[in-house]
């Protein structure tokens, strides 16, 4: 990240703030869509977050933490889009198809709608650091330092995330009972 | 068949590789269009802010001395024996002005901390590691400190090596002991009740000559967490002492342009701070005023819209643990709507789905609420849940860091617990969520069982994804437990009816009038 052109951003020179959204926009519109599971929203945080960013942005005090700072941003907006719309999330089912398709494409597909369905089960909280560790590649200590949480709190929070969407995959796994009644 | 841990890894890894990965055109064009009508919040010059920023107040050779004179003043601890109690606002977590009045820091910083702050005060903001006020010409900061930079004028010197072991005298004499600063030899003192350091640093004439490789501030003194630097000339007076186990470093600055209203500003700041306050009420969130006599909150069956009065007894904790009622129960009120009913310990909407609000104690917390009966968690430690923090924590346990290395299966989803104004008090809130995929009937005598009162009534699940929202406050010597609930089937009008009786039901403590 350019130090220059955030500190350039700071002092309120609107050129330099758009060539910092330009560069950073597409990571954090990738990291709201995977958070919030929902396109309109993500680009409703998207550009909420920049404009927070914008406005907030004289009280960083360190440029060299621009990034790590936008996406504390960014997560907190899609925590409040995430409040704001619990109606949004539809469950995914993936319904039973008579068709005949490859084993193990159908099973790619299940996996997928059984971790859809797992992440959505989780709180915001939980999806950011899932996201930020497993997408961004954070390390957890840096994940703790751009939530602003403590690094114990991550790891929990990571350890029962992926605890949940590994149940999810096993529930998946597990003889449906209309499976077991026909054996 | 059980997955290991390292498939789903690598299944959610690749899961999240799909997606979007552009921002659309719309979204930067909506952003760059609002930039003109979005105005920037600017930092007011203390420690969490950006020194170099404002224009600088030109002040007379008679203000600079009164500011030397004032500043020489010694930390005085606060006379709280006769002062009024103080009406407590808890501290903004983000940059904004600050009315004058009394705020508590607390959480996410490590220490909780009364100050009353006086007209045209600001705050940089909250957060774990440094809370901070003052004004444009000095500046209040409370933070904690770790690392130490052997040289503030060359900062490609790096840290203090070895660290700055972990005592307050360990830190006031790295500090005293930095070169290019004017410092004071540490001195003992009090601070409120505590055991103290303090010492002054005198920044450099100038800062020109000084090098700084990473584009941050120059002269800085720590780096870790926060940086803390001092422009040329500042004043700094530092206070160092451990509260509950944190080293706690309280910094005012001076600018030599401060104002010699804001030094005696200041002062009286800095005089007004309080630690760990025990006295005084949190901003009242709606306190009604107790009426003389309302007809009894029916125990059982359907409720006529009314304002009710309804009795909790309290009960508090002996040497050895025991559980004492009150001899007196607390009096509350609660306005019922149309179509609700009594529960026995609350109330609740007619209907499958209806919310429900109840108010009593906790007892006891079952770490596996599905299997509360034949699992071997237990219940929490009932030594821990003597106190409102403890309390809390005992009901958030399942996310608490350390607590499991593998958590029950259905344990419910919690929050971390934060201060919260409730009934004019100091209250914790906690949030938790039950697991939608629970089966009720598979659990322990079909009952997810989440926490007993000290009477021994249980406080079930109601169902599956119920979200309870729950506060405990403490009326010294006993906490209250409120908790209000809906179900994922609750309808968004009921949810709305539970918002407008929520703030109608109000505890007293004992000493109001009754």
């Amino acid at each position: 990240m350019d130090i220059n052109l955030v500190a350039r951003a700071q002092d309120g020179d609107e050129e330099a703030f758009e060539s910092l959204a330009l560069a950073i926009g597409d990571r954090l519109h990738a990291v709201a869509h995977r958070i919030l599971r929902d396109l309109d929203l993500a680009e409703d945080a998207t550009q909420q977050a920049l404009l927070s960013i914008w406005r907030d942005l004289p009280g960083l005090r360190d440029p060299t933490k621009f990034e790590g700072w936008a996406y504390r941003v960014l997560v907190r907006v899609c925590y409040m889009e995430g409040r704001r719309s619990r109606a949004w999330a539809p469950n995914l089912h993936l319904l039973p198809s008579d068709d005949p398709v490859q084993a193990d494409g159908a099973k790619l597909v299940i996996d997928r709608d059984e971790l859809e369905r797992g992440f959505r089960r989780l709180s915001i909280d939980h999806r950011a650091v899932v996201v930020l560790h497993h997408y961004l590649d954070m390390p957890l200590d840096r994940v703790a330092e751009v939530l602003d949480i403590p690094p114990g709190t991550v790891r929990s929070r990571l350890h029962y995330a992926m605890r949940a969407l590994r149940a999810a995959l096993d529930a998946d796994a597990r003889p449906s009972v209309r499976e077991e009644a026909v054996r | 068949m059980t997955r290991q841990r390292a498939d789903v890894e690598v299944m959610v890894r690749a899961w999240l590789e799909e997606g979007v990965t552009s921002m659309p055109d719309r979204v930067i064009n909506g952003v760059i269009d609002q930039l003109p009508l979005t105005r920037q919040r600017r930092r007011h010059r203390m420690g969490i802010g950006t020194l170099g920023r404002l224009t600088p107040v030109i002040l007379g050779a008679a203000a600079v001395l009164l500011a030397v004179a004032i500043g020489a003043a010694l930390f005085i601890p606060p006379d709280v024996g006769d002062e009024a109690a103080p009406e407590w606002h808890l501290f903004p977590s983000q940059a904004t002005e600050l009315e004058a009045g009394s705020y508590l820091i607390g959480d996410p910083f490590p220490v909780r901390i009364g100050l009353t702050v006086p007209e045209g005060w600001e705050t940089g903001g909250l957060r774990s590691t440094i809370a901070a006020v003052g004004s444009a010409g000095v500046g209040l900061d409370f933070t904690v400190v770790e690392a130490v930079y052997a040289d503030p004028c060359h900062l490609e010197a790096g840290l203090v090596d070895p660290p700055v072991g972990p005592t307050v005298d360990d830190l006031a004499s790295a500090l005293a002991a930095l070169p290019g600063v004017n410092a004071s030899v540490p001195t003992d003192t009090v601070v409120g009740t505590y055991p103290a350091v303090t010492l002054t640093l005198n920044g450099p004439r100038s800062v020109g000559a000084c090098t700084v490789p990473d584009g941050g501030p120059k002269f800085r003194i720590w780096g870790a967490p926060e940086w803390h630097w001092l422009d040329p000339n500042v004043r700094d007076r530092l206070w160092i002492l451990e509260i509950a186990g944190t080293r706690l470093v309280i910094s005012a600055l001076e600018h030599p342009d401060a104002s010699p209203q804001e030094l005696a500003a200041i002062n009286g700041v800095i005089a007004s701070i309080e630690f760990e306050p025990t006295r005084g009420t949190i901003a009242p969130d709606g306190s009604p005023t107790p009426t003389a006599s309302l007809p009894p909150l029916p125990s059982s069956g359907p409720i006529a819209p009314a304002e009710y009065e309804f009795a909790v007894r309290l009960h508090r904790y002996t040497e050895d643990g025991t559980a004492v009622p009150l001899a007196r129960p607390s009096r509350g009120i609660v306005e019922v709507p149309v179509d609700w009913s009594a529960t026995g310990t609350g109330i609740q909407k007619d209907g499958p789905a209806g919310p429900a609000l109840s108010v009593g104690t906790v007892a006891r917390v079952y770490i596996d609420p599905c299997r509360w009966e034949t699992s071997g968690f237990g219940l929490v430690d009932p030594a821990l849940m003597r106190s409102m923090d403890g309390l809390a924590n005992a009901l958030s346990i399942w996310e608490r860091p350390g607590a499991f290395d593998e958590p029950p299966l259905f344990a419910p989803t919690a929050t971390e617990p934060i201060d919260v104004p409730r009934y004019s008090q100091l209250g914790r809130y906690v949030e938790l969520t039950i697991p939608d995929d629970v089966v009720m009937a598979d659990c322990d005598r079909g009952e997810y069982r989440i926490w007993e009162d000290l009477d021994g009534r249980a406080r079930l699940a109601r169902g599956p994804g119920e979200e309870i929202r729950i506060w405990v406050v403490d009326y010294e010597p006993g906490l209250l437990v409120v908790d209000a609930s809906v179900l994922p089937q609750t309808s968004a009008a009921d949810r709305r009816e539970l918002e407008q009786l929520l703030p109608t039901l109000w505890v007293f403590p004992l000493d109001e009038p009754r």
